[in-house]
């Protein structure tokens, strides 16, 4: 009796090794065929370590019995140490990329959107995004000087020509292309929104046919604020038939505007203030009462429409500086 | 401009071990025996997996499409936290760089060889006969792995590297965005 781990399979016989080795010198001399000779294998004793199972068989890897912990050793053959390591090396880098990164996802995410609001109109909104974007990328200067184009319109929008125009002159110091840029373009009008707030209306208008001659893509708004000037012009010069005269075009050019109706209630007041006729209040109270349902909650219109209410009330014509003075300290900028 | 295979691998020797140890990882998913493994060698080829031959077609098929879907998951993941820093801000710094080389060198070896396209087919052809679905759709996968190591000749590797672990960032980012 030989174990069957001893056995050989020679040539097909089934031979213990000593007559194995006989038994193929016996051959005469030639190349054996592939598979010859065999080892035999008990399937019940493992082939590493010898581990005998009893009558049950081991199961198989790549053909050879092999108790449990000799087949764990391929079926579950662990990684060397230093695969590990680096695995969990370059993980953690791209973990620590992506946290110093995630500043900058977030203005990736914020730049389009700031461009999206701009185009769509909403200035604050697109204000607010650059802001945050400029403050998550500050090694990027371009977004600050976006930020500060943005924060120039923003100020423009809330009746603040005089503080919009150091932030624009700014933007337009950095702004890649000065010559008809946008920041050149709302700095003039800046300019221009700043001279009429401070009654300044006739000083305005050369730089209105600036703004018309170096940037005539922006013809409509040159002539939109040439209306305005015209308008501011004629109340300082208290020819307030000339006013409404002007505040009814402006009226008839964009009659969804809350301001149309609250300059078409201020030119009305004025006309009443110096005639006493009762058609004019009757008709500069329905204007302004337009006009404050327009307007909502749109706090800049708001201040103005309480100056003409005023008017109406006490039917003394003055500006916005000398309301200010008796009833609001500290309020800048505004309309006749 | 053509460059010898062992140079490429030698360059992109990170793609190759994690080729290597894909297919490591399959077989231990599989429970199926490894015999021997090299991640990598200054030889050709450069790294190898020896397992016993899998009882199953599943097993056989996810053994050697493995790399392809380990490669192609590790690139993504190592270069899109630093595409947005490259490619969008133009803010790259040295670890940004090698995040990068390390995502494009493993994305470059996410193709199966042409052996593990042999064993795949030769697999497939005896699944086939017992009308497994799954081998049936082998063959054209075994097909494009031939055609894309043919095309590695034309860098295809390389582009494939690229356009993984490059361009699907700033794609999903502009998606997103």
């Amino acid at each position: 009796m030989f174990p069957a781990n001893e056995m050989y399979t020679v040539l097909g016989r089934s031979l213990c090794k000593p007559c194995g080795e006989r038994h193929l010198q016996a051959q005469p001399s030639q190349e054996l065929p592939e598979g010859a000779v065999k080892a035999q294998q008990d399937p019940t004793v493992c082939a590493k370590c010898g581990a005998d199972n009893g009558m049950l068989e081991w199961p198989t890897v790549a053909g050879a019995p092999l108790c449990d912990a000799c087949r764990r050793q391929y079926v579950s053959r662990p990684y060397p140490a230093w695969i590990k390591l680096a695995m969990l090396a370059i993980l953690t880098l791209a973990v620590v990329e992506l946290a110093r990164n995630w500043r900058l996802f977030q203005a990736y995410f914020e730049i389009p959107r700031a461009g999206k609001a701009y185009h769509e109109g909403r200035i604050e909104d697109a204000h607010a995004l650059m802001a945050a974007a400029a403050a998550h990328v500050p090694e990027l200067h371009h977004l600050a000087t976006q930020e500060r184009f943005l924060g120039g319109l923003c100020l423009i929008r809330q009746g603040k020509p005089a503080e919009a125009i150091p932030l624009l002159s700014e933007a337009l110091r950095d702004w890649p292309e000065k010559d008809g840029s946008a920041p050149a373009f709302f700095l003039l009008v800046a300019r221009i929104e700043d001279r009429m707030a401070q009654d300044h209306s006739a000083e305005a208008v050369p730089l209105i046919q600036e703004l018309k001659t170096r940037f005539p893509d922006g013809a409509r708004t040159a002539d939109d604020l040439m209306l305005q000037a015209q308008i501011g012009a004629a109340f300082e010069a208290k020819d307030y038939d000339r006013f409404l005269a002007k505040a009814r075009e402006a009226f008839q050019r964009d009659p969804d505007h809350p301001m149309s109706w609250a300059m078409l209630a201020s030119a009305l007041a004025c006309k009443y203030a110096v005639t006493g006729e009762e058609s004019f209040k009757t008709q500069a109270t329905e204007a302004l009462g337009k006009a404050r349902a327009m307007a909502g909650e749109d706090k800049s219109i708001a201040e103005y429409l309480e100056r003409i209410a005023h008017r109406l009330k006490s039917r003394e014509i003055i500006d916005k500086k000398e309301y200010d003075r008796r009833f609001r300290a500290g309020a800048k900028g505004g309309k006749p | 401009m053509i460059i010898p295979g062992f140079i490429i691998a030698w360059a992109t020797f990170p793609g190759v071990i994690v080729h290597e140890a894909a297919h490591m990882l399959f077989c231990r998913l599989r429970k199926v025996g490894v015999l021997d493994v090299c991640f990598f060698r200054f030889g050709n080829p450069a790294g190898y997996v020896i397992h016993e031959i899998p009882k199953d077609f599943t097993s056989n098929f996810l053994i050697a499409v493995g790399p392809f879907i380990v490669n192609t998951l590790l690139c993504l993941l190592l270069c899109f936290p630093a595409v947005v820093r490259v490619k969008t801000f133009e803010l790259g710094d040295p670890l940004s760089y090698l995040l990068l080389y390390l995502g494009v060198s493993i994305g470059m070896h996410a193709f199966p060889s042409t052996q593990d396209a042999k064993s795949l087919w030769s697999a497939a052809s005896q699944a086939a006969r017992r009308l497994n679905p799954l081998a049936l759709i082998s063959f054209p996968v075994v097909i494009l792995i031939y055609i894309a190591n043919i095309l590695s000749v034309f860098w295809f590797d390389y582009l494939y590297g690229v356009a993984i672990g490059y361009g699907l960032p700033v794609l999903l980012l502009n998606k997103l965005a």
